[in-house]
C-alpha cells in the first residue's frame, strides 16, 4: 500500500499518461508543485518498490495488423505447472494464469497475423499434448484499461 | 513500415527515468530529439500508440483479487448492456469474444478488487445490467507469466 498522498498522485497521473514532451517529469512536476528531480526520484521508487510493472509505450497493433486471442485449457491438475511452464516459453503468450474452472489455463497468444496464430495455435497443441483448445478471438473490444486510482 | 516496427520496439523497452527522456531514446534510435517526438506524435494520432504510461502491478497497490467473469448475454441490447458495464471502474477489460462449441461464453469482463468480496459486488452489478443467461467466474489462482508483448 502507498501511504504518501504525493506518491499515490504520481502514480495516478503516470497510468493515465506520460507527456510527449521534451521534459515530461518536469511538466508533472509543475502541476503538481514538486521539482522534476523529485518527481523521477519518487517514479523510480515506486518501480524498485513494486508497485509499477513497466513504464512504456502501450500500443494497439491490431492497426498494423497483429493478432491476439484468448486461450483456454484443460490441463491435468498433476501436470499444470508443466504444462504452463512450456507455454510461457513462447514470447508470443503474454499473460498467463491458473484459473479456477475445469478449463483451467489461460493465456493470452499475440502474432503478426490471423494465419500465424492460427498456425502458433496448432503448436501448442502439439507442445502440450492437449486437443480441447479454446481459441476466443475478439469480435469487439469495449475496454482495455489497466488503471487502478490509489 | 520498418520505422513504425523499430519505432515500436524502442517505446517497447523501458523508458528513461531521466530529465529527458526522449532525447536518452533518441540518441540510442540515432535520431534527433524532435524527430522521435514529431514520429511518436504522428503513432498516436494513427492510433498505433495509445498512450505512454507506467502500467501498475495490481497486486501489490491493493487488487490483490482478480477475476474473469464469462457470459452469456443475449444479442438483445448487447452494446447497451457493454457500454454500461465499462462504466465500472474496476472492470479493465470488457470483451465479446466469438462463441466456442462446449463454451457457449460471448461476453468477457475482467474484474479486479481488493477482496474476493468486492470482485462479487462488481460480478452482481454486471449481472444486474446483462442479465446473463449463464456465466462463469474464473478467479485466479496463480500468475505464471504478465508481459507486454514485444514485436
Amino acid at each position: 500500500m502507498i501511504e504518501d498522498k504525493i506518491v499515490r498522485k504520481i502514480l495516478n497521473i503516470i497510468q493515465d499518461e506520460i507527456p510527449v514532451s521534451r521534459r515530461p517529469f518536469k511538466l508533472i512536476g509543475d502541476n503538481i508543485g514538486m521539482a522534476e528531480r523529485e518527481v523521477i526520484k519518487i517514479i523510480k521508487k515506486m518501480k524498485t518498490d513494486g508497485f509499477i510493472r513497466r513504464i512504456g509505450g502501450n500500443f494497439d497493433l491490431r492497426k498494423i495488423g497483429y493478432a491476439t486471442t484468448l486461450v483456454g485449457i484443460k490441463a491435468p491438475e498433476n501436470k499444470i505447472n508443466k504444462i504452463a511452464g512450456t507455454v510461457c516459453k513462447l514470447k508470443e503468450v503474454t499473460h498467463c494464469y491458473k484459473r479456477t474452472d475445469e478449463f483451467n489455463l489461460w493465456f493470452t497468444l499475440n502474432s503478426s497475423s490471423g494465419l500465424k496464430l492460427n498456425k502458433l495455435i496448432d503448436k501448442i497443441r502439439v507442445m502440450t499434448k492437449i486437443r480441447d483448445v479454446l481459441d476466443l478471438r475478439a469480435v469487439r473490444i469495449f475496454k482495455l484499461k489497466l488503471n487502478f486510482r490509489v | 513500415m520498418k520505422t513504425n516496427k523499430n519505432l515500436i520496439k524502442l517505446l517497447s523497452g523501458e523508458f528513461p527515468l531521466v530529465s529527458a527522456p526522449y532525447r536518452a531514446m533518441a540518441e540510442k534510435a540515432g535520431m534527433s530529439e524532435k524527430d522521435l517526438i514529431k514520429k511518436i506524435k504522428m503513432l498516436k494520432k494513427r492510433k498505433i500508440l495509445k498512450t505512454i504510461r507506467a502500467v501498475p502491478k495490481h497486486q501489490n497497490i491493493g487488487y490483490g483479487t482478480n477475476v474473469m467473469a464469462v457470459w452469456k448475454v443475449s444479442d438483445n441490447g448487447f452494446v447497451k448492456k457493454a457500454k454500461e458495464v465499462i462504466k465500472i471502474d474496476n472492470v479493465s477489460h470488457c470483451y465479446e469474444r466469438k462463441r466456442y462449441p462446449g463454451w457457449d461464453f460471448n461476453f468477457y469482463t475482467m474484474i479486479h478488487a481488493k477482496n474476493k468480496p468486492d470482485c462479487l459486488r462488481i460480478v452482481n452489478r454486471i449481472k444486474i445490467i446483462t442479465k446473463p443467461v449463464d456465466y462463469k467466474l474464473l478467479f485466479s489462482e496463480k500468475e505464471y507469466k504478465k508481459t507486454g508483448f514485444v514485436i
